[in-house]
């Protein structure tokens, strides 16, 4: 700033001051108290001053209006922490109109105009005024924010404009030149605003701004000669929209994230001689729309190195565009890098009406043998799915999907699909050529390395889960027997309520007219044919007694035990502990300890693991697992898997597992059946220990031994019904009286001891 | 509460012995890493974006192996039990069913999940390193969308689970089932919408009923806040529901995982006979 000028202005400014001093202040001694400098008068001051004079205005708040009606600088002054002087329209109208030729505007805060649409209200307005400056001026909250009409060559430099916060529908212009030629936009910073628009105003230079989050960050209509540089516009619902023009310049710019049902980082409607030059497009729903541009038949566009990434469309151009001369663009990972609008049957014809040739395509998969830097193959865009939705746009829905990799599989396996190729580059260039400047705008901060670190943190959380689920070390249950003492240690899982008393004439468990039906074998679905594999069986069993279910394969036997322990449904009743098994299967199965015909467990669990997890299940206290162990005679196996057991420690790890919750009452399915001789009488033996301490036995068997050692009673089972009961030697005679000599329903005892390998006849159906 | 987490302790640790589930969780963590490091290799270039493609990538190597492993471990876990015998032997504890089934789908979905975080994890380390520019709200919030679409094909698998007999007929139904989800809903569709000239409004509707679809959904709007890549029917979406539109997807996704389970839990329940 010249010194003399500035001397000028202070003096100036220093008359203004004590002429409207005794004036003003009757006027503002309320607002004085609330304003911490001596209010000026600005409108006074610019009245008074002498054209081409300096007008400086120090920090405060100053109302609007303010009309501007003689050439002058007025120039905010900032105070010591860079506040400026603040000019308020008070939401009414427009805050400053400049009328007069020549007026340098600058370093104000314009803030607070009307909202009237038809007024146009906004923050600066030159009217009729040329060779105006704005310089370093913020506007806020206004409707709109810096109009020009007929204010040829305004200079509109280094100002803030946010627009009111509305929604878009309703905001104004954050820049409109009507009928302003050879003007100068740069460095500006225009947000949240609707448009910044260009209307008949040739020869207008934009450079070096940023439009965000706009509707159109830049929108021309009938400008010629408009030079578009190294702007930034980014999440506006356009970039910039040229309209109806001829030779312009688009260069150098960035077009990022321009998104929105019709968002384009560049469109271009009915232009001509447009050269689109070193831009980069970034995730913008399209990166380039052509629409009818050129416009006139016999002009040719220029669309060079420019970068097109990352955008949903590169390229976007409506029917029948052509004449546009695209080269050495890099097309990289556009879902769509070139589509045109419609499809339509003569879709080769329409790109190809444009001519390609050495851009980079990060989809090309050719190969360069010559080593000249150009795919030896041409580049075809080919892509049915692509054709498939350019002419039904509905089907997009369906990209990302499987099955848009089928489409694409099935055209390249039967040739009779593949579709015409949308365009052709004959010479694709293999690596990109990329344009002198970088891109504008700032990189996007991650907080992607803390967001892997808890992802991988999480995945390892089951892991401590496992651990937390593991609490007893196996060395904790095997080897040394535990004392008392430990098993307090041990957080004590709540143990089953003691069964109710029953006196020794009470049965523990009933069955009345229990029967059981399957579906027919085979049975078609409408069907409803059952067969009965049990049929009217009752029966009672007492306290310490051991009852044994004796028959052949398939008389039922099993599927009694099975009814009992909830895995059937039956009709009848079945009573344990006085608890009804049909609806309080779950409390009573707590008095029931079941050893199944072979023991079905996971092989590769250890015997204490095994334990370990009935005992949760079966909420048992850990201590009992050295008990039970030690009861069966399975202690020191406890890190054995269970695969590796012989089939009789299987059988006793089994009854050690039924045994954990010391029930009264066991189940067993032919308790010996898998086991050899000497097992067989070692692990009979331990049954009739465990029935002397007063255990129940409910047992099913077909081997006589086992019934004849073991049973106090038998139940002899054939064809789904009990056909005869009593002690085993009382039913045995009786049996072999009445059938003449047969051992009973059963097969005949093998004289090695083991029969053979039962089959479950009604569950294989 | 205590036995059905024991029973998803023991699943899951059931499950990190499982060849299949190891086979998984290789496949998925390899692929997530590989298509990620191949997609990204081009965005150093400008330090910007670039996560438009591996974001494609993603969703698209999860809605074919994700829903793959839901339904596939899910019809294999009751069906398989029950081949084995060891179903019948754990019904015999005093537990209840639903408790049984509880702790199978709380098991087999850690499992799951342990296999999508490593997977998602290890893609992250690479995409971190590629590219700084991934929003990594957005990226959790894929992992998380992921793992909604494996408990809902968890669940899926284990309804067609309990109502089979045979473990080896389970997989097939959920092979078949897969198929249709991934596959045959949408080339139908697809076919239907250009032949019978359905509005987008239907198309939408349609597309819903399929969970896949739904997760796609939603992950797109997570990854890119907005459906204008999918089209009209994207755009018809975000119109019609507005701020809605996450919620609803979320929830439609959650009913597929709630609602299957309790017709798995009924079918359990009721049909009795193990």
């Amino acid at each position: 700033m010249n010194a003399e000028r500035r001397g000028l202005g202070i003096r100036h400014l220093l008359v203004g001051c004590l002429a409207l001093a005794g004036l003003l202040g009757a006027f503002l001694a309320g607002d004085a108290a609330a304003q911490p400098e001596p209010p000026f008068d600005l409108q006074a001051a610019i009245a008074q001053a002498p054209p081409g004079s300096t007008v400086e205005v120090p920090p405060g708040l100053y109302r609007g209006p303010i009309v501007v009606d003689r050439p002058l600088r007025i120039v905010g002054r900032q105070g010591p922490n860079g506040e400026r002087p603040i000019i308020d329209g008070g939401g009414q109208g427009t805050v400053v109109t400049i009328a007069a030729d020549g007026t340098v505007f600058q370093g104000f805060l314009v803030r607070n105009s009307g909202i009237d649409v038809d007024n146009e209200d906004g923050g600066i307005t030159v009217d009729k005024a040329v060779d105006v400056v704005l310089a370093d001026n913020r506007i806020e909250d206004t409707l709109y924010g810096i109009r020009g009409i007929e204010a040829h060559r305004l200079v509109l430099r280094g100002n803030v404009i946010r627009g009111k916060a509305l929604p878009v529908a309703r905001r104004g212009d954050g820049i409109r030149l009507w009928q302003s030629e050879n003007c100068l936009v740069e460095d500006n910073v225009v947000e949240g605003v609707r448009d910044a628009i260009f209307w008949f105003s040739d020869d207008t230079t934009v450079r070096r701004n940023v439009f965000r989050g706009n509707r159109y960050g830049v929108h021309m209509m009938y400008t010629d000669g408009m030079v578009v540089r190294e702007n930034l516009t980014e999440g506006n619902s356009v970039g910039i929209y040229l309209m109806y023009s001829v030779n312009v310049l688009i260069e150098g710019n960035t077009f990022r994230q321009n998104r929105g049902p019709s968002g384009y980082g560049l469109g271009l409607k009915d232009m001509d001689a447009v050269t689109v030059r070193d831009n980069y497009f970034f995730e913008n729903r399209v990166g380039l729309f052509f629409d009818n541009s050129p416009a006139s038949v016999n002009i040719y566009q220029e669309i060079r190195r420019n970068v097109l990434a990352y955008n949903d469309m590169g390229v976007l151009l409506m029917p029948a565009v052509a004449r546009n001369r695209f080269a050495e663009n890099t097309f990289l990972d556009n879902l769509e890098q070139v589509a045109a609008k419609g499809g339509g049957s003569r879709q080769g014809d329409i790109l190809g009406a444009n001519t390609w040739e050495g851009n980079y395509w990060s989809d090309y998969v050719g190969y360069d043998a010559d080593g000249d830097g150009v795919g030896d193959l041409p580049y075809r865009s080919e892509s049915l799915f692509e054709n498939l939705i350019d002419r039904y746009p509905e089907l997009r829905l369906f990209r990302f999907s499987p099955v848009q990799q089928t489409i694409e599989m099935a055209a390249r396996a039967f040739p009779v699909f593949k579709p015409q190729p949308k365009l052709t580059d004959p010479s694709p260039r293999m690596d990109p050529l990329l344009p002198p400047t970088a891109p504008l705008g700032a990189p996007m901060e991650s907080a992607m390395g803390w967001a892997t670190a808890a992802l991988l943190a999480l995945a390892v959380l089951p892991a401590v889960a496992l651990r937390a689920g593991h609490p007893a070390r196996p060395a904790d249950v095997g080897g040394r027997p535990r004392s008392a003492a430990d098993a307090t240690e041990e957080p004590m899982h709540p143990t089953p309520p003691p069964a109710p008393t029953l006196s020794p004439d009470e049965p523990v468990l009933v069955a009345r007219r229990l029967v059981k039906r399957y579906p027919q074998p085979g049975r078609p679905w409408w069907s409803d044919a059952t067969i009965t594999a049990v049929e009217d069986v009752s029966f009672q069993l007492f306290p310490g007694e051991s009852l044994a279910l004796w028959g052949a394969n398939g008389a039922g036997k099993t599927t009694v035990l099975k009814c009992i322990l909830g895995l059937l449904h039956y009709e009848g009743e079945l009573r344990l502990n006085g608890l009804d098994l049909r609806r309080q299967g779950k409390q009573a199965r707590r008095f029931l300890g079941y050893v199944p015909q072979e023991l079905a467990f996971h092989n590769e669990l250890t015997v204490a693991d095994t334990c370990r997890l009935y005992a949760r299940l079966k909420e048992v206290s850990p201590a009992r697992i050295p008990q039970v162990l030690a009861l069966v005679g399975l202690a020191g196996q406890e890190r054995k898997e269970v695969g590796a057991l012989s089939g009789g420690m299987k059988q006793r790890l089994a009854l050690a597992l039924a045994l954990l919750s010391d029930p009264p009452v066991l189940l067993l399915d032919e308790p010996t059946s898998n086991l050899d001789v000497n097992a067989r009488q070692e692990f009979i033996d331990l049954l009739k220990r465990l029935r002397d301490r007063g255990k129940s036995l409910l047992y099913s068997s077909h081997h006589l031994a086992e019934v004849t050692d073991l049973a106090d009673r038998v139940l002899v089972m054939a064809e789904g019904r009990i056909v005869a009961e009593g002690p085993p030697r009382t039913v045995m005679a009786s049996l072999q009286g009445a059938s003449g000599g047969a051992p009973g329903p059963g097969e005949p005892e093998q004289p090695d001891g083991t029969g053979p390998r039962p089959q479950e006849v009604f569950q294989a159906g | 509460m205590d036995k059905i987490a024991t029973l998803a302790i023991y699943e899951l640790r059931a499950s990190v012995r499982n060849r299949w589930f190891v086979l998984y969780t290789l496949t998925f963590t390899l692929l997530a890493s590989g298509l990620s490091y191949l997609s990204l290799s081009g965005a150093g270039l400008f330090g910007f974006a670039g996560f438009g493609r591996t974001a494609a990538s993603l969703i698209n190597l999860v809605l074919l192996i994700v829903p793959l492993m839901g339904l596939t471990v899910g019809a294999m876990s009751v069906a398989g039990e029950r081949e084995q015998s060891t179903l019948s032997y754990l019904l015999a504890q005093p537990i209840g069913r639903g408790e049984v089934l509880l702790g199978k789908f709380l098991g087999l979905g850690l499992a799951l999940a342990t296999t999508l975080l490593l997977g998602f994890g290890l893609a992250g380390i690479l995409i971190a390193r590629q590219s700084s520019t991934v929003e990594a709200d957005r990226y959790l919030a894929l992992a998380g969308i992921s793992l909604l679409l494996a408990l809902a094909s968890l669940s899926l698998g284990l309804v067609i689970s309990v109502a089979s007999r045979r473990g080896s007929l389970a997989v097939g139904v959920g092979l078949f089932v897969w198929l249709l989800l991934v596959f045959l809903a949408d080339l139908g569709l697809m076919g239907t919408a250009v032949a019978m000239r359905l509005d987008v409004g239907a198309l939408l509707t349609l597309a819903l009923l399929n969970p896949l679809q739904v997760f796609k959904i939603a992950a797109v709007q997570a990854l890119q806040a907005s459906l204008e890549v999918l089209g009209p029917a994207g755009l018809y979406a975000t119109r019609t529901f507005g701020e809605g539109l996450m919620p609803l997807l979320l929830g439609v996704l959650l009913l597929w995982v709630w609602v299957p389970l309790g017709v798995a839990h009924l079918i359990f329940v009721r049909e009795g006979d193990v």
